[in-house]
């Protein structure tokens, strides 16, 4: 194309300075209000993912018994995975290149008490050293960094993995007073029972870090058990926040009388192939006659909280896309319709110079590509500010269930950049090419006159 | 070749009218017959005019306001259509050919000039010029250059050709008008009334300009007018009159 034609478009946008910079900052504002949506969509989508998947210990594909998801919990005994089970999926993913690291989980209630008071609890039992690979995975680092950590005490992977360790959520440790975590080896103090009613009952509780744990087996037998508490972790859910207790599968395996697991979890090297590893799941298991039931992360059925705000912010994010999208349409759209029937006569005389319908819709695309050029510019770095303060302000986010503590934050992406500038660019293009459309087709003698419109 | 065609009186009643084209035609039109919408109403523009240019001629069409000067004119520079009637420009029947072909017929063959000038404000003088041949892919860059500096000379504008069309007066923005629409090399220039904008000693100068074009490049001129003075220059009138051809 002719650098000249080029130099013209631009050189035109001189002619209406006010109206373009009016249309450029539409197409600016838009691009920056389309950043910060989307980077915002893509910080919380990429920390519900981390949370779900690393946070959650549910890894990228989860196996339970047929029908053990809805079932597990009220008959563990025949909806839990037995060993035959556990061996069988060991041996599977052993020869799988796709998974990084994997395990099972055993999870389950109970009560725990700190011999004055008895609450109930919701376990999950681990092997301390996948917890560590879980816990340390850099994407769960980078995404979900608040919950990665213990508030107090040592992390279970820091005992061995038959140790009596157990962490508390918060919540259930303030309830029970145990907001003190010892290190395992330390002295634990006088072992004699606690008068709850003496005034400084609190003080001793406090000071004992050990608490008795009571459940069923999943023979149907009361067991119990002591733990001591070596960690406090604080949960994502406030529901959970109160009941919530992390210790070695080991322990709970003792506690349940069993050797199964609840399910089997599986975290993959590129999380991008989730599907086709399922596949190729499915067909393993089925292969080995396994009468389990196999699960990506993002089921509705395994992770219905994922997927239910997942879904909600997609909704908000097209709503608010959608009307940004309609302000760029019109706003172009509009300029490019007064801009054409100005220069009506000038389209006329370039048709009878011999300017082709196709020349003139590039003439008007020229200018409108440099207008849209110079606003994705400007409005990429304005957006890229705004996130930045943002980002800093710290703008308190209170969700339903979810524990305060969170704050407004957005992450833009080059992806993210390419695609919202390329979008809003193809939009402006639209626009203007549907409105020069008409007027380049409209008789050359008509356009002359200037009476076109 | 002869063409028969019809032509329609000032009774209405169609003529049977015998326009002879030669090898020296450039313009050949037979029967245009062109009305217009206005509101409910339909006005007749041309009412079966058939004529013959010939090259190298400079003919006037003249005639009152709306008698159908630049309807005419319209339809030879291919910019607009008849409802009947044919139109061959140097040979080709131009309403057998696609909007594209007629742009390209158009760009090489004929030049416009039009009564306001119609330059573009952001372009310099020199760029106003070389716009249609920034389309003519027969024209290489450096040809381009050296048609530009010549249509300028041509015309007396060479020292203006870095000015913007608004540092000029009106006189000389047709000048560079003129010279817009014969760089392009064009068998045939149009004109559509091209001193309507001009005083009577601009106007005069224009005309002089064209006459001199017309000599020296052998290039065709057909021009509308209504301005009695510039009559007695030409070396062809044509008289039109509500749509016919009187003369």
């Amino acid at each position: 194309m002719n650098f000249q034609l080029f130099k013209m478009g631009a050189r035109n946008l001189s002619r209406n300075v006010r109206r373009n910079i009016a249309t450029g900052s539409a197409l600016g504002l838009g691009f920056a209000g389309l950043l910060a949506i989307l980077g915002f969509q893509n910080q919380v989508e990429h920390s519900l993912r981390a949370y779900t998947v690393y946070g959650n210990r549910t890894g990228h594909l989860v196996v339970y018994k047929h029908d053990g998801l809805d079932m597990f919990e009220t008959r563990p005994f025949e909806f839990g995975l037995d060993t035959h089970d556990l061996s069988a999926l060991r041996r599977i993913t052993a020869t799988m290149n796709s998974v990084e690291f994997e395990g099972e989980q055993l999870i389950g209630p109970g009560l725990v008490s700190n011999g004055c008071q008895s609450l109930p609890f919701y376990a999950m039992g681990i092997d301390p050293q996948l917890d560590w690979k879980v816990q340390q995975h850099p994407y769960n680092l980078k995404w979900n960094a608040g919950l990665t950590s213990l508030d107090k005490g040592r992390e279970l992977w820091e005992y061995p993995s038959d140790s009596p360790a157990i962490s508390l959520s918060s919540g259930l440790a303030g309830f029970l007073k145990k907001e003190n975590p010892r290190d395992l080896g330390e002295d634990t103090g006088s072992s004699d029972p606690i008068d709850c009613q003496a005034p400084d009952a609190s003080m001793k509780l406090a000071a004992d870090p050990v608490v008795q744990l009571a459940s069923y087996s999943w023979n149907g037998l009361m067991t119990g058990g002591d733990a001591q508490v070596t960690g406090i972790f604080h949960t994502a859910n406030a529901y959970y926040d109160s009941s919530a207790v992390r210790m070695p599968i080991s322990q709970l395996r003792k506690l349940y009388g069993t050797d199964g697991a609840a399910y089997y979890s599986v975290w993959l090297n590129d999380p991008s192939k989730v599907d086709s590893a399922l596949a190729e799941m499915k067909s393993r298991v089925k292969a080995n006659g396994l009468n389990v039931d196999v699960y990506a992360w993002n089921d509705a059925a395994l992770s219905p909280q994922y997927t239910g705000m997942s879904g909600f912010l997609m909704t908000l994010v097209t709503f608010i896309a959608s009307i940004i999208a309609v302000v760029v349409v019109l706003s172009v759209s509009n300029s490019a319709s007064m801009t054409i029937i100005e220069r009506s006569k000038e389209i006329g005389m370039m048709r009878s110079l011999g300017f082709t319908r196709r020349w003139i819709r590039i003439l008007f695309l020229i200018e409108v590509a440099c207008v849209a050029a110079v606003s994705l510019v400007s409005g990429g770095v304005f957006g890229s500010g705004l996130i930045w303060l943002l980002n800093r302000a710290g703008f308190p986010l209170d969700l339903p269930m979810v524990l305060s503590g969170l704050t407004v934050k957005m992450s833009v992406s080059p992806a993210i950049v390419m695609n919202c500038a390329g979008s809003i660019f193809v939009l402006a293009i639209g626009s203007a090419l549907f409105s020069v459309w008409r007027v380049a087709k409209t008789n050359v003698a008509t356009l002359l006159t200037g009476s076109n419109h | 070749m002869a063409l028969p065609v019809t032509r329609i009186n000032e009774n209405n009643e169609k003529d049977a009218l015998l326009v002879t084209a030669t090898a020296d035609s450039i313009v050949v039109l037979s029967s245009l017959v062109k009305s217009y919408r206005l509101g409910q109403t339909i006005v007749p523009a041309l009412r079966g005019v058939s004529l013959e240019l010939n090259r190298g001629e400079f003919t006037a069409v003249i005639g009152a306001s709306g008698s159908g000067k630049s309807t005419l004119l319209n339809m030879i520079g291919c910019i607009d259509e008849p409802e009947s009637g044919s139109i061959v420009i140097d040979g080709v029947d131009v309403l057998s050919l696609d909007d594209n072909a007629r742009s390209r017929l158009r760009n090489q063959k004929i030049g416009f000039i039009f009564q306001s000038f119609n330059l573009v404000p952001v372009l310099t003088v020199a760029e106003n010029v070389e716009l249609p041949l920034l389309i003519n892919p027969t024209v290489s860059p450096s040809e381009r250059k050296d048609r530009v500096a010549q249509a300028l000379e041509d015309v007396g504008c060479s020292k203006f050709m870095r000015n913007l069309p608004d540092q000029l007066s009106g006189g000389q923005r047709q000048r560079v008008a003129i010279a817009r629409a014969l760089a392009g090399n064009p068998d045939l220039v149009l004109a559509d009334e091209p001193t309507a904008n001009l005083d009577s000693e601009n106007s005069h100068r224009i005309i002089d300009l064209m006459l001199d074009l017309n000599a020296r490049r052998k290039v065709t001129f057909l021009f509308s007018t209504h301005d009695e003075k510039l009559m007695g220059r030409v070396s062809r009138m044509v008289h039109i009159q509500d749509g016919v051809i009187k003369s």
